[in-house]
């Protein structure tokens, strides 16, 4: 009998009522009130491959207590009766903005870990999902929703919160990105062997603007960056637990607004591999304003994972 | 980590698509339209040539004796990795 996802308790997150907007949300944690789907699809590794739903356990975490639905076989009713002692990945992460975002990774070889011989992958008791740094990532479909453009030639705010648990910071690795190659390049975050960056991309390729971020490190943290939709480097602002990073390393070049091309968005590389090795609890995007917002979302996350 | 290099990008998909097949993935066994349907991740070349490289870094018993014979463990010098303007 199918299990259905569990009624979020009155103490689970309301980040994304608190804080609305988001186009794509990802986490090992509830963090919508209003979201009654899945937390992912995972795959159990014993060699049967047989997948199943993850929902959240009563605590609204991903744990071996959470519920199971939609096995293609093998048995249990929670993600440690499904798994045993073996490992599991994430084969589907289910997106909790509303906005049908999900990230997929069809291929077996891809898919970040999520189980390791039979215990959650966690960060200090923090479940989260492990990109492998060789070949792992996730990928979102085409959407407007992540086309930093109003589609008419003039770009849109941006911003991004992830909580991760970042292990490397080798050049060209990749956190997330919407960039083809070719005349289908958009956006990236990635690293450049010291420090992180993010590039804007005009007219679907070639030109662009971009920054780094002067105060990059390993670790545990909670990575923000907002992008005003000015059209510039300037615009651009990494956040490392709250705090404002030193922007420097600019690069500008003609720029006359983002295309929204059809490349689709990649968690954990880029379309020229560079995936990165990092253990990512937690993903929520806007594509509007959060200026004025961005230290309450962040006071949010953290104070549900006490990272700094 | 073992590549095996294949002429084209369907080639190696093809091949990856095969051997999910025969380690039984959710999508071949199961019907799952959104289920994993390969086994090992594609490395794309750039340029003309475009050839495709498959990531073995698991299940190398599915390959065939000779493809394990072909396993190289680095990409061929000649490869030509995508450009990437991202300076």
């Amino acid at each position: 009998m199918a299990i259905l996802p569990g009624v979020l308790a009155a103490s689970r997150s309301a980040l994304l009522e608190e804080y609305t907007g988001a186009v794509a949300a990802f986490s090992t944690r509830q963090i919508s009130r209003a979201y009654t789907g899945y937390a992912m699809k995972v795959r159990e590794g014993s060699g049967m491959n047989y997948e199943a739903d993850v929902s959240f356990d009563a605590s609204g975490n991903v744990s071996l207590t959470s519920p199971i639905a939609n096995l293609t076989g093998g048995s249990g009713a929670t993600l440690g009766d499904f798994v045993s002692s073996s490992d599991a990945f994430c084969t589907l992460w289910y997106d909790q903005s509303g906005e049908g975002n999900n990230a997929t990774q069809s291929t077996a070889g891809a898919q970040p870990k999520i189980v390791s011989s039979g215990t959650v992958v966690n960060q200090g008791g923090i479940p989260v999902v492990d990109f492998d740094g060789s070949d792992d990532g996730l990928t979102i479909a085409d959407t407007a929703d992540l086309s930093f453009t109003d589609g008419s030639g003039t770009d849109t705010p941006a911003a991004f919160f992830v909580a991760h648990n970042l292990n490397e910071l080798s050049s060209g690795n990749t956190l997330i990105s919407k960039d083809a190659g070719g005349s289908a390049r958009e956006w990236a975050w990635f690293f450049d062997g010291s420090d992180q960056r993010f590039y804007i991309k005009s007219g679907g390729g070639g030109n662009q603007q971009s920054a780094d971020d002067d105060d990059t490190a390993t670790g545990w943290h909670l990575a923000s960056l907002l992008y005003s939709g000015n059209e510039s480097y300037s615009g651009m602002q990494f956040y490392r637990n709250g705090a404002a990073s030193t922007m420097d390393d600019t690069l500008s070049q003609t720029y006359s607004g983002m295309s929204n091309t059809s490349s689709t968005v990649l968690i954990g590389n880029r379309y020229t591999g560079a995936c990165i090795s990092t253990e990512i609890a937690e993903i929520v995007i806007y594509k509007t304003d959060q200026a004025a917002t961005r230290a309450g979302i962040e006071t949010a996350i953290n104070t549900h994972y006490s990272i700094y | 980590m073992p590549f095996l290099i294949h002429s084209s990008k369907a080639d190696a998909l093809a091949r990856s698509d095969q051997a999910g097949e025969d380690k039984g993935l959710a999508y071949h066994a199961h019907g799952k339209e959104d289920g994993t349907r390969y086994v090992w991740a594609i490395i794309e070349e750039g340029g003309e040539t475009a050839r495709a490289a498959l990531k073995v870094s698991q299940d190398v018993e599915l390959l065939t004796a000779e493809e394990q014979a072909a396993l190289v463990e680095q990409l061929p010098a000649d490869w030509s990795h995508p450009t990437d303007d991202n300076a």
